[in-house]
């Protein structure tokens, strides 16, 4: 279906004709996920994304191969954490999010190594993804090891705040960044106040006494 | 003679010193050094009498030594070269905070201080600064109280000034993103010889980091100067915005509004003079950063300053452009 759905789409709308030479190669790729027990729909909506950017046929084709990796990686996830939900929308959101934290340069390890705290946090599979969330917006202000956002990730979810409420963090990282204070030392002062029962406004405190120059 | 002898020795001994402190920072491990240049000129005039090219070496270090207990320093030793090389201009700084931090309750020591000395032509005028306060703030990650008493001793060429200082305020968390930082401060300055009057100031501070990288802040402060009457007063307001362009870029804009009345103080002969006229200064700033590399950065401040005097009925403009390098080793 899916498969017949991508030729139909090659063949008649505007964008997808670009393609017309690779639809081979592209349901190949479909065919496979739907192997794999991955949802084929979100590769053709990175097909279709793809399309909407006007990307060449050869650079689509090595995207859409590396989302299916990242997609197999988060199916891996997800069956071994045992949080494959039940509604297939849902399963399908849930790899979705997963892939995003692979493509943020969230590594496996660190995901499955925040997942196995789940039980002794009492956070829900949706608490720690909202903590990765905060890792990929850390990563894209400046890249850190993986131990590092394990750190941060791990002092997020042992924290008193609502899983609604991480994302704030990433706008301190950034403030403090621009205050100039060295990053080892955020990522320090991060941990400490949330492992001591601390939020926002104690990151504040910290942060305020310490940029230099500005 | 006996006295230009002495200069002389004075300016030799503190360039020694500097020298000294610039061999010895490297060995730091916390160390960076910083080389930049600042240009700033008057609008329309073409003066740049104010624009130096300027060293900087700086140690800044933490130390934590249990989950609650932790101690940062910040020290600087900043050089400033000015056109022509007619003025060195040197400012060593350090600020030591001792911190305690269990659940709700947090204790800082804060003793900071400065040295001010500009080897001229003609004259060395050394000035120094120590500061001293006590942080202390009890609450949980959604309210908080703080109180803030301080005191700061200042030495400049003639006189040396103790000022009393004063905060408190409370902190208010709103959905997990946004500070509502309602507080009042105190100055008190033991005598008036460099002018200084007491002053209070209530202020509304917000802070709002946002769920993307992107902060946004704002700063109200209305400071009424002592003796007070209706029309000595200073009303300040700094809305600032931080924001992340893409990987390793940052940007800072930032401006400052003041409107001030006068200021009067009265002398030691019991007459009254104005510090300063009634005025009103608009000063933005757009600040970014350049990650270069993991260690290196690229910081560039543009500014733009512009005060009307209301009595004279004129205007300053002043623009800026500075850029530096930092290297964190």
């Amino acid at each position: 279906m899916i498969v017949r759905n991508l030729h139909k789409w090659i063949k008649t709308d505007r964008k997808g004709k670009r393609y017309s030479g690779y639809g081979e190669i592209l349901s190949k790729l479909l065919k496979r996920a739907v192997k794999e027990n991955i949802p084929a729909v979100l590769l053709m909506d990175k097909i279709r994304e793809g399309a909407a950017k006007r990307i060449p046929p050869q650079r689509l084709i090595t995207a859409v191969k590396n989302e299916l990796t990242r997609l197999k990686t988060a199916k891996a996830i997800v069956y071994r954490q045992n949080i494959k939900p039940e509604n297939e929308d849902q399963y399908a959101n849930r790899l979705k999010h997963i892939s995003i934290l692979l493509l943020g340069g969230i590594k496996d390890k660190t995901i499955t190594g925040l997942f196995n705290l789940m039980a002794e946090t009492k956070r829900t599979a949706d608490d720690i993804l909202a903590a990765c969330d905060v890792l990929v917006e850390f990563n894209s202000i400046n890249l850190l090891a993986q131990d590092d956002l394990y750190g941060v990730g791990k002092a997020l979810l042992f924290s008193r705040l609502k899983a609604s409420t991480f994302s704030g963090i990433s706008s301190i990282y950034l403030n403090a960044r621009a205050k100039r204070i060295k990053t080892e030392d955020i990522l320090t002062i991060i941990k400490n106040t949330l492992t001591n029962g601390g939020g926002i406004i104690q990151l504040d405190q910290e942060i305020s006494n310490r940029g230099r120059h500005r | 003679m006996i006295f230009n002898s002495c200069r002389r020795y004075r300016k030799s001994f503190y360039l020694s010193i500097i020298i000294l402190l610039l061999i010895s920072f490297p060995l730091f491990s916390e160390f960076s050094f910083d080389a930049g240049t600042q240009v700033i000129s008057a609008i329309p005039r073409y003066d740049l009498s104010g624009s130096n090219i300027w060293l900087e070496m700086s140690w800044a270090d933490s130390y934590y030594f249990s989950e609650s207990l932790s101690y940062f320093i910040d020290s600087a030793l900043r050089t400033g070269y000015t056109p022509l090389m007619q003025n060195f201009e040197g400012i060593a700084t350090c600020n030591n905070y001792l911190s305690f931090r269990k659940n709700s309750f947090l204790a800082r020591l804060g003793i900071s201080g400065y040295y001010d000395l500009t080897i001229g032509s003609d004259y060395t005028s050394p000035v120094w600064q120590i500061n001293t306060d006590v942080f202390i703030s009890y609450g949980n990650y959604q309210f908080s109280v703080y109180i803030n008493p301080g005191l700061s001793l200042l030495q400049n060429e003639l006189n040396r000034t103790l000022n009393f200082n004063l905060q408190a305020g409370a902190v208010y968390a709103l959905f997990g993103q946004i500070l509502i930082k309602p507080g009042i401060s105190a100055e008190i300055p033991a005598e008036q010889t460099n002018g200084e009057v007491p002053g209070i100031s209530p202020f509304l501070n917000l802070s709002w980091y946002t769920g993307i990288p992107l902060t946004l802040k704002s700063k109200i402060n209305y400071r009424v100067n002592f003796p007070a009457d209706q029309n000595n007063f200073v009303l300040t307001w700094i809305p600032e915005a931080t924001l992340l362009l893409r990987r390793g870029i940052t940007a800072t804009v930032r401006s400052k509004a003041e409107y001030k009345t006068y200021q009067t103080s009265t002398l030691s002969d019991g007459s009254t003079a104005y510090l300063y006229d009634p005025a009103f200064k608009l000063s933005p700033e757009l600040l970014s950063d350049f990650s270069l590399t993991d260690t290196i950065t690229l910081h560039a401040k543009a500014t733009l300053g512009w005060t009307h005097y209301y009595n004279t009925e004129t205007d300053d403009i002043t623009a800026g452009l500075s850029l530096d390098i930092e290297i964190e080793f």
